[in-house]
C-alpha cells in the first residue's frame, strides 16, 4: 500500500469509528444533555451517572442550561445524596442540588459561583459542610478538570459526553441493559435517588467496613490547623459577600452516622471537630453585623440522634426506613427530616427516641441554642451511646485498628 | 499548546502542515522556513505572550554573539562566548533558580527574604542548552553562523522547542536548508505516514498509559509527606512502579510525538530515548535514557570539565559534577540535586566495579538490579521533599510493614498493571525499532533480536485499521490529559 493511500484508509476508518461512537451516544444519551434519547429513561441502568470520579461535567452543562431556580444546594456527596429539592420542605420552590462527590470547601465555592452566574435568581443557598470535606484544596483526581466549573467549554463538556471512555461504557451498558427493562434511577435537579436500595446488603457491609477500618478514608488525625484556618477565612470571605448580595444562607452541618461520630473520637478529632463547630458559629454571628439583608443561619446535625444510630447492617424496625446507604452517606428521607428543620415547615410527630429534637439551630434566636450547649449535649449523647453499646464501640475500635 | 489538546491535533497541525506544503509547492524554500518559525511562535505564545518576547530577544541576542564572535579571533571571540554563555545561563538562573537560591538562603540564615514566586518560561531548559551548545561550538570553528531564519527556526522548531529532543544545530540547521527546497524532498507523502505514525505511538503512550498511570503514583506520593502516616510495602513499591513507568511512558511518549511531527515536515531528529529499561549497567541506561541531555551533558559539561583524560579520581569527580548538575537542570530543589548525585554514585560504583573486577551478573540480574536502582532513586526525584522520599523507600524496604492503608491502595491493582508495563519495556521493541524501516531518526536504527524482529511498521490497510483504532483510544482517554512531566523541567 503507499504512503498515501494509507493515510486516505486511516481517516476514514477514524471517522468512521468516531461517528460510530457519536450515534452509540446520542441514541443513548444517558445522561439525558442532548435530548436524543430513544431508549425510556426507565430502562437505564443504576449506576449510570454515579461515576467514578464524580459528575462535574454533566452538572455543570445541568446547571448552565437549566433556569428558575431560586435555591441552590451547596456541598459534598453526603448532600448531593441525602438533601432532594423535591423535598416537601421547599413548598415547591424550584431548586438544584449542586453538590458533588469529594467536593472540598474550596471546590463548593466555585461551584457556587458557577451556579450563581448562570442563574442570577438564586435568593438562597442551603450550603451543606462535613468536617471531613472542609479544609482540603480541589482534588486533582476527580474529573473536575474536565468540567465548566474549571472553565473549559460547555462544548467541550459535550463532547465529552460523546466520545470519553467512561461516558461511552455507560452509554455501551445502558444500550445492552436497556433490552432487559432494567428499572433503574435517575438523577433529577442533581440529587442522587433511588428507586430502592440498590446497593443494600453484602455491599453495605464492604463499604462501611473498608471505609472505617481505613481503606477508603481520608483522615486518620487531625488535620493541619493551618488549612482549616484557611478555609475559615475563604468561607467568612464569601459569606460576606453573599451577604452583602442579599442571599439567605442556610449552613448545615449535615448527618454523621453515630459510628463515624464514634470513629472520630477514637481517632482523636474530635476535639478539633468541635472547635470546628464553635468557629463556624463565631462566624455567623460576627457576620450578623456584616452589611447586606442576607440572612446566615447554622444548624447542627452531626449529633447523636435516634435517625443516625440505626444500625448500618441490620434491617431497619418496623415500619421504618433505613436512613442511611452506609456509614457516611444518608438517604433522602433523613434529608428531609433535615430539610423540614432549616424550611422551617412541620414534620409529622416522632415517637420514642426519635421525637427528641433533630438538629439544632445554633445562634441567639427563639427555639436556637449556643454552640457551647450544643457542644456539651452532642458530647454527652455519644457518652451515653457508648455506654449503652459495648460491642459496637469495640467494632469501630477493631476496624481502625485493622 | 499541548501535543495532545484538541485545538493542536485539529486546527494548529493542519493549519501549519498546509501552509507549508503550499509554499513548498509554490517554490518558496524561505517563506516555508519563515511560516515554520511563525508557526512555532504561535505555537509557543499560546501558552504566553509575555514569554515569546524573552524567547525572540533571548535568541537575536544569541545570533548577535554568534555573528560578531564569527568575525574575531582571541580574547575578544571568547569575551564573546562568555557574553554570550552568561546571557543565557543568566537568564535560566533568574527564571528557574533565584527562588530555590533564596529558599535555600533563607533556610540556613535568618535573611527571611521574599521569595519572588517567578513563573518559570516553558521549555527554558531545553532551548537554552541548544543555545550554548551551538555558541560554543561557533566558538570552538565547529560551526558557521548562518541566516537568522535559520538560526530562529532552529531555536523555535516547535516540535522539539518545549522538551526537546535537544538538537545540535548541525543535525537540523542543513535539514531546514533542504527541507524546502523544491524537487529535492519528494515523497513527503512518506514524511507524513512515516510522522503521523509516531505521533499516533507517542500519543497512545503518554494519554492511554502515562495519564493512566499517574493516580496510582500519585494516591502514594501526594500523601509521602503526612507525619502520621506510613507508607507500607504495598503502597511504597506501587508508587516507585507506577511513576518509573509513568516517566517512561510520559517522556518517550512526548519524543515520539516530537519525532513524529518533525518528520511530517521532512526533519528527522535524534533518537531520545533506545529502550533504556533494557539496560544491564547504569552506565547503559545512562546511554538510552533522554539521550540528547546525555550527549549535552557529556560534549558540553564533563569533557570540558576533563572527562576521563585526567586520572581516575578526576574522572569521577567529573561524573560527580556532571550528574549533580544534571539532577539541577532537572528541578530546582534539593530533592533534585541528591537525585543526580545518586545517579553519580551509581555510575561511579559502576566504573569502579568495572575496573575492579571482571565478574559480571547474568544479564537478567544486571538489567533488574539497574532497574531498581533507577527506581529507588525515582522516588526522591519524584517526592515533594526528603521525609516523603524517606517514607516510601523506608517502605520499599519493609521497615513499615503494611503501613498505614491508603485510600485506593488495597487490592494492589496499580501494582499488577504498571509491572505489566514495565515488562513491555523490557521485552517490546521500541518506536524507532518498529519504524526502521523508514529511517525515523538521525542515527540507524538496530532491528530487536529474536522473534520480535519480524515486528515492523510498513504502510498497510493492517496498521491503517491499528492507526485508527490508536486515534480513537486516544480520544476517549483524552479527557483530563495532564501536562507532560518534562514540561516543568
Amino acid at each position: 500500500m503507499s504512503a498515501r493511500a494509507y493515510i486516505g484508509r486511516f481517516f476514514a476508518l477514524a471517522l468512521a469509528g468516531f461517528a460510530l461512537l457519536a450515534a452509540l451516544g446520542l441514541v443513548v444519551d444517558g445522561y439525558g444533555i442532548f435530548g436524543t434519547r430513544l431508549i425510556p429513561a426507565s430502562r437505564f441502568p443504576p449506576n449510570l451517572r454515579l461515576l467514578k470520579h464524580g459528575d462535574r461535567v454533566t452538572k455543570a452543562i445541568e446547571i448552565a442550561e437549566r433556569k428558575g431556580d431560586r435555591i441552590l444546594f451547596i456541598g459534598d456527596s453526603r448532600t448531593q445524596h441525602g438533601l432532594d429539592p423535591d423535598s416537601p420542605a421547599l413548598g415547591g420552590v424550584k431548586g438544584y442540588n449542586a453538590g458533588l462527590a469529594a467536593a472540598t470547601l474550596a471546590e463548593q465555592i466555585v461551584t457556587l459561583d458557577y451556579g450563581l452566574a448562570h442563574e442570577p435568581g438564586i435568593k438562597r443557598i442551603v450550603w451543606g459542610l462535613s468536617y471531613e470535606a472542609f479544609p482540603f484544596g480541589i482534588p486533582t483526581t476527580s474529573d473536575y478538570g474536565d468540567s465548566a466549573f474549571a472553565g473549559r467549554s460547555l462544548v467541550s463538556g459535550l463532547l465529552h459526553h460523546l466520545f470519553a471512555y467512561d461516558r461511552v461504557v455507560s452509554s455501551w451498558k445502558a444500550l445492552l441493559q436497556a433490552r432487559h427493562k432494567v428499572r433503574a434511577a435517575m438523577k433529577r435537579n442533581g440529587v442522587v435517588t433511588y428507586g430502592g436500595d440498590p446497593v443494600e446488603g453484602p455491599a453495605i457491609a464492604k463499604m462501611f467496613e473498608s471505609e472505617l477500618a481505613g481503606m477508603t478514608r481520608n483522615i486518620s488525625g487531625p488535620m493541619s490547623p493551618q488549612a482549616i484556618d484557611k478555609a475559615h477565612a475563604e468561607l467568612a470571605r464569601r459569606l460576606t459577600e453573599l451577604k452583602a448580595s442579599g442571599i439567605d444562607v442556610d449552613l448545615v452541618i449535615v448527618p454523621v452516622h453515630i459510628w463515624r461520630l464514634e470513629f472520630f473520637r477514637q481517632i482523636g478529632v474530635e476535639a478539633q471537630i468541635e472547635g470546628w463547630k464553635r468557629r463556624l458559629a463565631a462566624m455567623v454571628d460576627q457576620l450578623a453585623l456584616a452589611p447586606g439583608t442576607g440572612r446566615l443561619r447554622l444548624f447542627d446535625f452531626a449529633r447523636p440522634h435516634a435517625f443516625v444510630e440505626q444500625s448500618v447492617y441490620a434491617p431497619p424496625p418496623a415500619g421504618e426506613r433505613r436512613y442511611y446507604l452506609e456509614s457516611s452517606h444518608f438517604y433522602p428521607w433523613l434529608g428531609d427530616k433535615v430539610l423540614a428543620e432549616v424550611f422551617g415547615k412541620p414534620q409529622e410527630p416522632e415517637t420514642g427516641a426519635e421525637a427528641e429534637p433533630f438538629g439544632r439551630t445554633i445562634g441567639k434566636g427563639g427555639g436556637a441554642i449556643s454552640i457551647d450547649e450544643d457542644i456539651a449535649s452532642a458530647r454527652a449523647g455519644l457518652d451515653l451511646w457508648e455506654a449503652a453499646h459495648r460491642d459496637d464501640v469495640g467494632y469501630v475500635r477493631r476496624l481502625i485498628s485493622k | 499548546m499541548l501535543f495532545t489538546a484538541p485545538e493542536f491535533l485539529l486546527a494548529f497541525l493542519p493549519l501549519t502542515l498546509a501552509g507549508f506544503h503550499l509554499l513548498r509547492k509554490v517554490g518558496r524554500p524561505q517563506l516555508c522556513v519563515a511560516w515554520l518559525f511563525l508557526a512555532s511562535t504561535v505555537f509557543y505564545a499560546w501558552w504566553s505572550p509575555r514569554f515569546l518576547i524573552l524567547l525572540l530577544v533571548s535568541m537575536l541576542v544569541n545570533w548577535a554573539c554568534a555573528h560578531a564572535m564569527a568575525g574575531r579571533e582571541g580574547s575578544s571571540r571568547k569575551f564573546l562566548l562568555v557574553l554570550g554563555l552568561t546571557w543565557n545561563l543568566g537568564v535560566l538562573a533568574y527564571f528557574k533558580y533565584a527562588d530555590f537560591l533564596i529558599s535555600s538562603l533563607d533556610a540556613v540564615s535568618s535573611l527571611d527574604w521574599p521569595l519572588l514566586h517567578i513563573v518559570l518560561p516553558l521549555g527554558i531548559s531545553f532551548f537554552t542548552f541548544q543555545k550554548i551548545a551551538y555558541l560554543a561550538d561557533i566558538h570552538a570553528g565547529h560551526a558557521k553562523p548562518g541566516p537568522l531564519i535559520d538560526f530562529a527556526l532552529f531555536v523555535f522548531f516547535f516540535p522539539q522547542l518545549i522538551a526537546g529532543p535537544i538538537v545540535h544545530h548541525s543535525e537540523v540547521m542543513p535539514q531546514f536548508r533542504e527541507m524546502a527546497e523544491k524537487g529535492k524532498h519528494p515523497d513527503y507523502w512518506l514524511d507524513s505516514a512515516v510522522g503521523l505514525t509516531l505521533l499516533l505511538i507517542g500519543l497512545v503512550k503518554k494519554v492511554c498509559i502515562a495519564d493512566q498511570l499517574a493516580p496510582y503514583a500519585a494516591k502514594v506520593f501526594d500523601r509521602a509527606g503526612e507525619a502520621h502516616l506510613h507508607i507500607g510495602l504495598l503502597a511504597a513499591w506501587q508508587g516507585a512502579l507506577a511513576y518509573s513507568v509513568e516517566l517512561y511512558f510520559d517522556f518517550s511518549g512526548y519524543s515520539d510525538m516530537a519525532i513524529g511531527l518533525a518528520r511530517m515536515f521532512g526533519v528527522r531528529l535524534p533518537a531520545n530515548f533506545d529502550s533504556p529499561h533494557k539496560s544491564s549497567s547504569i552506565t547503559e541506561f545512562w546511554q538510552r535514557w533522554h539521550m540528547t541531555l546525555s550527549r549535552f551533558l557529556r560534549e558540553y559539561l564533563y569533557i570540558p570539565l576533563g572527562g576521563n583524560r585526567k586520572g581516575a579520581l578526576r574522572r569521577y569527580l567529573n561524573l560527580m559534577i556532571t550528574m549533580l548538575l544534571g539532577g539541577l537542570w532537572h528541578g530546582a530543589g534539593w530533592t533534585y540535586v541528591a537525585w543526580g548525585g545518586l545517579q553519580g554514585l551509581y555510575l561511579l560504583a559502576n566504573h569502579a566495579w568495572r575496573g575492579l573486577s571482571a565478574f559480571r551478573l547474568p544479564k537478567p540480574l544486571a538489567v533488574a538490579l539497574t532497574l531498581l536502582a533507577w527506581m529507588a532513586a525515582l522516588v526522591v526525584f519524584r517526592a515533594s521533599d526528603f521525609s516523603s522520599a524517606t517514607n516510601i523507600l523506608a517502605g520499599m524496604f519493609g521497615l513499615h510493614g503494611a503501613g498505614t492503608p491508603i485510600a485506593g491502595v488495597k487490592k494492589g491493582t496499580g501494582l499488577i498493571v504498571s509491572a505489566i508495563f514495565l515488562a513491555a519495556t523490557v521485552i517490546l521493541p521500541n518506536s524507532q525499532q518498529i519504524m526502521r524501516r523508514f529511517a525515523p531518526v538521525i542515527a540507524p536504527v538496530e532491528a530487536p533480536r529474536g522473534p520480535l524482529r519480524s515486528v515492523v511498521w510498513t504502510p498497510s490497510g493492517l496498521t491503517a485499521a491499528l492507526s485508527a483504532a490508536a486515534i480513537i483510544a486516544v480520544v476517549l482517554f483524552s479527557w483530563g490529559t495532564t501536562e507532560f512531566l518534562y514540561f516543568q523541567f
